[in-house]
C-alpha cells in the first residue's frame, strides 16, 4: 500500500542534498568581509554585470514555490497554465528591449523601490510605499515554507504514509507507475475512480502521517533558518553568490526533469497531448476558454505580469544591482526566456504527473476522487510525486537540492529586499536622524530575524488556502495596484503629485479584503480578473483625479541626483 | 484545438532551447561577472568596513 507513494529517494540522495546546503553556509560566511557599506549589503554594491544578473534575477523568479503553484494549476487547468510563462517572457522581451520604467530607475542609483516615491513626490508617499509593499511582500511569503515542505514530503517519499489513506483495488498493483506503468485504459480509469470509495485510514497511519508531517515541519524550519543564516550574513552580496550557484543547480535540474518526462515510456509529448485531450478537453489547451480562465483573467495577468516585474522588489532589485543602465535593459532581455521557463517547466510537469496518474486506479482516486474529468484534489503532491517516481537515484538528489536551492534563492531575496524597504523606507524616513551604515545593516539584519520567525509560525504551521496562485496574485495586488500608476505617473507624467500618488497607493489596499473572501470567489477566475483589473482601474482614476484637484510643482531629477 | 496544441508545442520547443542556449552562455559568462563583482567590492576596501560609523548613503549622494 505504501508502495503508491513511495518514491526513488534514498540515502545517497540525501547525502547529495546535504553537501549542497553546507556549501550554501560556507558561502554566507566567506562572503561577509566583502559587506563594508548599505550598498553592498543592499545591493551588492551595484556591480554586477549582465550574466550574473540575468542569473539570479532568474533564480530569484524561479523559487520552489513558483513551481509548486505552477504545477499545482498545470494539473488541473493543463497547457492554458502556460499562458502565465508567455507574459513573463512576453514583458520581459518589452522591457528589456524598449528599457521602458527599468531604465531610468537604474539612472537614478536606488537602494530600494520607494526611494523613488520621496524623490518624485514626498517622503510621506515614500513611507507609505514602503508599508504597503512590505506588507505585501510579508504577505506573499507566508505560503513559502507550507509549499517547500509539500514538495519534500512527496518528492523524498515521506509522505508514503499517505497511501494509507487511498483505496487500492487488486488491479492497481499491475498499474504501478513505479513498476512502468501497465496503463490502465481512460475507460477503465475513470470507472473505477467513479465507483470505489475511499477507505478511511486506520489510527496508526494517521498517528505516522503526524508524525512526518512534523518531521517536515522541521526540516522546513531548518531551511529557514540556513536561510536566515547567509541572508543575516552576506546580505545581497550572498545573495548574488547563491543565486548564481542555484540557477546553475537549478537549470541542470529542471533539464534532467524535463528529459525524464518527455523520454519515460508512459509519458512522452503526445502521451501527455492526448491524455489531457480526452479528459479535459479543450479548456486544457486554450486559456480563454469558458472552462478554462477565461479572457477577463488572461488580460488581468499579462497587466500583473509587466507591472510586477519592475514593482516586485525582489526581482525588480535586479535592476538596481546592475552595473549601469544598459545593463539593466539587457538584463531583462537576457532573462526573458527564464521567465518563460519557469512557469512552463513546472506546468509541464504537471501535465505529466496527469498522465502519470491517468494511468493507475488508485492514484487517479486520490488526485480526483469524481473522475479524471473533475476538480483535481490534492494538486500539491502530484508533481513532487512524480518527480520522486521517474528519477533515478543519484540523480533525484541533484533534482531535489535543485529546488531546494529554488526554495532558498527566493527566500533569501525576499528576506533582503522586505527588510530592506522596512529599513531604508519605513523606520530611517520617519528618524530626526538618519541612521548610520553600521545602524542600518544591523536594523536591517534584526528585521531579517523577525520576518523568518513571522515564516516560521504563519507559515509552517499554517493550512494552506485551496487557491495558491489567486492567493499569490492578490498579495500582489495589494501593493502593485496603486504603485502602478504611480510610478508610470512619476516617470511619464509631468502633473503627477502627491495627493494623487497617496490615493493611489490607499487605493491598492482594497486588494487586502480579497484575500479574507471565501474560496468559492477566490476560485473563480472570471470574478477574480474582474477585481483585479477594476482595483488598477480604481487606483489610475483616482491618481489622476487626485492629481488634477491637488498638484504640486514636480521636483525636476536633475537637480536631486 | 489543434491550433493551441500546435502553438504550446512550437513556444515549449523555442522557449526551453532558448533558455538553455541562454545557460550555456550565462553559467561561464556569470562566473566572470562575479570574479569582477569581488573584485569592484575588493576595491571598496578603502572605505571604513561594515563596523565603523560612516555617515549614511542619502539619495542626493548616491
Amino acid at each position: 500500500m505504501g508502495g503508491m507513494f513511495a518514491t526513488n529517494f534514498t540515502g545517497l540522495d540525501w547525502w547529495i542534498v546535504a553537501i549542497y546546503l553546507v556549501g550554501t553556509v560556507l558561502v554566507g560566511v566567506v562572503v561577509n568581509k566583502y559587506i563594508h557599506s548599505v550598498a553592498d549589503y543592499m545591493v551588492g554594491g551595484r556591480g554586477s554585470g549582465t550574466a550574473l544578473n540575468a542569473a539570479t534575477f532568474i533564480g530569484t523568479g524561479l523559487g520552489l514555490v513558483t513551481i509548486m503553484y505552477a504545477s499545482i494549476e498545470g494539473f488541473s487547468k493543463g497547457f492554458s497554465y502556460m499562458v502565465l510563462g508567455l507574459v513573463g517572457l512576453t514583458s520581459g522581451i518589452v522591457l528589456g528591449s524598449t528599457g521602458f520604467v527599468v531604465r531610468r530607475l537604474r539612472e537614478y542609483a536606488l537602494t530600494t523601490l520607494p526611494e523613488y516615491f520621496e524623490r518624485r513626490y514626498s517622503r510621506r508617499v515614500r513611507v507609505t510605499a514602503g508599508i504597503i509593499c512590505a506588507l505585501a511582500g510579508i504577505l506573499n511569503m507566508g505560503l513559502f515554507p507550507k509549499m517547500g515542505a509539500t514538495f519534500i514530503t512527496y518528492a523524498t517519499g515521506l509522505g508514503h504514509a499517505d497511501a494509507a489513506a487511498v483505496a487500492e483495488a487488486p488491479a492497481d498493483a499491475k498499474a504501478q507507475p513505479t513498476t512502468a506503468a501497465q496503463p490502465a485504459t481512460a475507460a477503465d480509469t475513470a470507472k473505477a475512480a467513479a465507483t470505489t470509495p475511499a477507505a478511511k485510514p486506520p489510527d496508526t497511519a494517521a498517528a505516522t502521517r503526524a508524525r512526518q508531517e512534523f518531521m517536515v515541519n522541521v526540516i522546513t524550519s531548518l531551511l529557514i533558518a540556513l536561510v536566515l543564516f547567509y541572508t543575516v550574513l552576506g546580505g545581497m552580496v550572498s545573495v548574488i553568490v547563491t543565486d548564481y550557484v542555484q540557477f546553475v543547480i537549478l537549470s541542470i535540474g529542471l533539464g534532467l526533469g524535463l528529459y525524464f518526462c518527455l523520454t519515460h515510456p508512459a509519458l512522452g509529448w503526445d502521451n501527455m497531448v492526448n491524455m489531457m485531450k480526452v479528459h479535459r478537453g479543450e479548456a486544457a489547451f486554450n486559456p480563454v476558454h469558458p472552462d478554462s480562465y477565461g479572457w477577463l483573467w488572461v488580460v488581468w495577468m499579462f497587466l500583473h505580469g509587466g507591472v510586477g516585474a519592475v514593482l516586485w522588489a525582489p526581482e525588480a532589485s535586479r535592476m538596481l544591482t546592475a552595473k549601469d543602465p544598459q545593463t539593466t535593459k539587457r538584463t531583462f532581455l537576457v532573462a526573458s526566456p527564464g521567465q518563460f521557463i519557469r512557469l512552463a517547466i513546472p506546468c509541464l510537469f504537471a501535465i505529466a504527473a496527469f498522465c502519470y496518474v491517468s494511468q493507475s486506479g488508485g492514484l487517479a482516486r486520490h488526485f480526483f476522487p469524481d473522475g479524471l474529468s473533475g476538480d483535481a484534489e490534492n494538486a500539491a503532491q502530484a508533481m513532487p510525486l512524480l518527480m520522486g517516481k521517474i528519477v533515478p537515484t543519484g540523480l533525484l538528489g541533484l533534482l531535489v537540492a535543485g529546488l531546494m536551492a529554488a526554495f532558498m534563492s527566493t527566500h533569501d531575496s525576499y528576506f533582503l529586499c522586505w527588510s530592506s524597504v522596512i529599513t531604508r523606507d519605513v523606520v530611517n524616513p520617519l528618524r530626526k536622524r538618519e541612521l548610520t551604515d553600521k545602524q542600518q545593516i544591523r536594523l536591517t539584519r534584526i528585521i531579517i530575524i523577525c520576518i523568518g520567525l513571522f515564516l516560521l509560525v504563519w507559515g509552517v504551521w499554517y493550512e494552506l488556502p485551496a487557491s495558491v496562485w489567486n492567493y499569490m496574485a492578490v498579495t500582489g495586488s495589494v501593493y502593485f495596484c496603486g504603485a502602478a500608476s504611480v510610478l508610470i505617473g512619476g516617470l511619464y507624467w509631468k502633473r503627477a503629485s502627491s495627493a494623487g500618488a497617496m490615493a493611489a497607493m490607499l487605493g491598492g489596499l482594497i486588494s487586502v479584503v480579497v484575500i479574507f473572501l471565501p474560496g468559492k470567489i477566490t476560485g473563480n477566475t472570471m470574478l477574480m480578473g474582474i477585481i483585479g483589473l477594476g482595483n488598477y482601474l480604481f487606483c489610475a482614476i483616482v491618481f489622476v483625479v487626485f492629481s488634477l484637484l491637488f498638484p504640486e510643482r514636480p521636483k525636476p531629477a536633475t537637480q536631486e541626483a | 484545438m489543434e491550433g493551441w496544441i500546435t502553438f504550446w508545442k512550437v513556444l515549449c520547443t523555442v522557449g526551453f532551447s532558448a533558455f538553455y542556449i541562454l545557460v550555456l552562455f550565462v553559467i561561464p559568462l556569470g562566473a566572470k561577472d562575479l570574479i569582477a563583482l569581488f573584485r569592484h567590492l575588493s576595491r571598496d576596501r578603502g572605505t571604513p568596513p561594515e563596523g565603523e560609523e560612516t555617515p549614511t548613503e542619502t539619495p542626493a549622494t548616491q
